[in-house]
């Protein structure tokens, strides 16, 4: 993807996750819920995996749905 | 409102439809979602068992069983490598998005380190991928010239050894790798601009184009005696490895992954599949993984 390619709504919404994520990841570490934010960890490298493929296959739409899934799935995350 | 390890499911099972439908698309970015749904269905499933429970239930393993192996799993020490492994996803851009090669190959021990958590008794599945200490990374000329200039000296915690010194052998070669992945990622990252970026992108796609037809990147590791044992005994450990040999071998199944990472991952399931009581373990079964 070009960077004159205008960004996807799907991986513009990843990246607030992923700031959002990393913002809970460190208030669960410091408060001592080490393991939830373990969990946090890898849930946010699946969304990043999930935004890289949707990025390096951008033609497929399929992947922009996936996205926007794991998106919704942050969404209704209750920490 | 779902928690956490209800997403951690869903996620996974996400990624898991896009490892299933890039099948021979691009293996790599199969690869590594295979790696991340392991680590992700491993971490949920300590707590919440609930998506486990019917292939277990089928194969006439009880609940508690498994959720006893798997709380031993070290939670924390698997998320760092997680982290450590998809640094390069912090900063995901259109021009950057070539380093997914180089994640797949961090991944490649991830899902060794996802086998190892699902495997307690398989402790030395999860040495290569956890235990492999993040070396003093200093990128040499030209960046990513193998081995030479990001990390002389790996630093590597053998715990265990080979008597003939061939898991030595398997061990510094993954460290060697190791160093290799993240001395180009570093490379990467602190490229000047754009150009000079796009230029290690390639050099990165020629070096995972390579590892991928030498097979260099295999990943042999060996089950103790003592491990072995413990999983022969253990109905709930000989499920729950079956199952993560079972997906490897789905995403191997079609994929363009070369000729010795297919033999690796079936021979991995061949050795380490449940053996009936009357069978003798084989002492030194051995599990591969190739990137």
């Amino acid at each position: 993807m070009s960077d004159s390619k205008q960004e996807s709504n799907a991986l513009t919404e990843f990246r607030e996750n992923q700031a959002y994520l990393e913002k809970q990841i460190a208030i669960l570490n410091s408060s001592n819920r080490t393991e939830d934010g373990a969990k946090l960890e890898v849930l946010l490298a699946q969304g990043s995996m999930c935004a890289a493929a949707c990025v390096s296959h951008s033609d497929d739409t399929t992947l922009e749905n996936d996205l926007s899934a794991y998106n919704q799935i942050i969404k209704e995350l209750n920490i | 409102m779902a928690t956490i390890n209800e997403s951690l499911v869903r996620s996974s099972n996400i990624l898991e439809r896009i490892g299933q439908r890039l099948k021979g698309v691009s293996p790599n970015v199969t690869f590594a979602c295979a790696a991340v749904v392991g680590i992700g269905m491993t971490m949920a499933g300590a707590a919440d068992m609930a998506h486990l429970s019917t292939e277990l239930a089928s194969q006439g393993v009880g609940l508690t069983d498994v959720a006893t192996t798997l709380t031993g799993s070290d939670f924390e020490q698997v998320a760092q490598y997680v982290k450590n492994s998809f640094t390069f996803s912090n900063n995901l851009r259109g021009e950057n998005i070539q380093g997914m090669g180089l994640a797949a190959l961090a991944a490649a021990p991830l899902a060794a380190a996802a086998a190892g958590a699902m495997s307690r008794a398989g402790a030395l599945i999860e040495y290569v991928g956890l235990k492999v200490k993040k070396p003093d990374v200093t990128p040499g000329p030209g960046g990513i010239k193998s081995g030479k200039g990001f990390a002389e000296k790996p630093q590597v915690s053998a715990v265990l050894s080979d008597p003939k010194g061939s898991l030595s052998r398997q061990v510094n070669n993954v460290a060697r790798l190791h160093s290799e992945i993240q001395g180009l990622q570093t490379s990467f990252s602190k490229a000047g601009d754009m150009f000079e970026r796009r230029e290690i992108a390639v050099q990165i796609d020629q070096r995972v184009s390579e590892l991928s037809k030498s097979g260099e990147g295999l990943r042999k590791i060996v089950i103790t005696p003592e491990a072995q044992k413990e999983i022969s005994n253990s109905p709930a450990l000989q499920a729950v490895v079956k199952l993560g040999v079972e997906a490897l071998r789905s995403v191997a199944k079609d994929a363009d992954v070369g000729a010795v990472m297919k033999a690796g991952i079936e021979e991995t399931a061949n050795s380490i599949e449940p053996k009936s009581s009357e069978s003798k373990p084989d002492p030194y079964a051995s599990m591969a993984l190739g990137s």
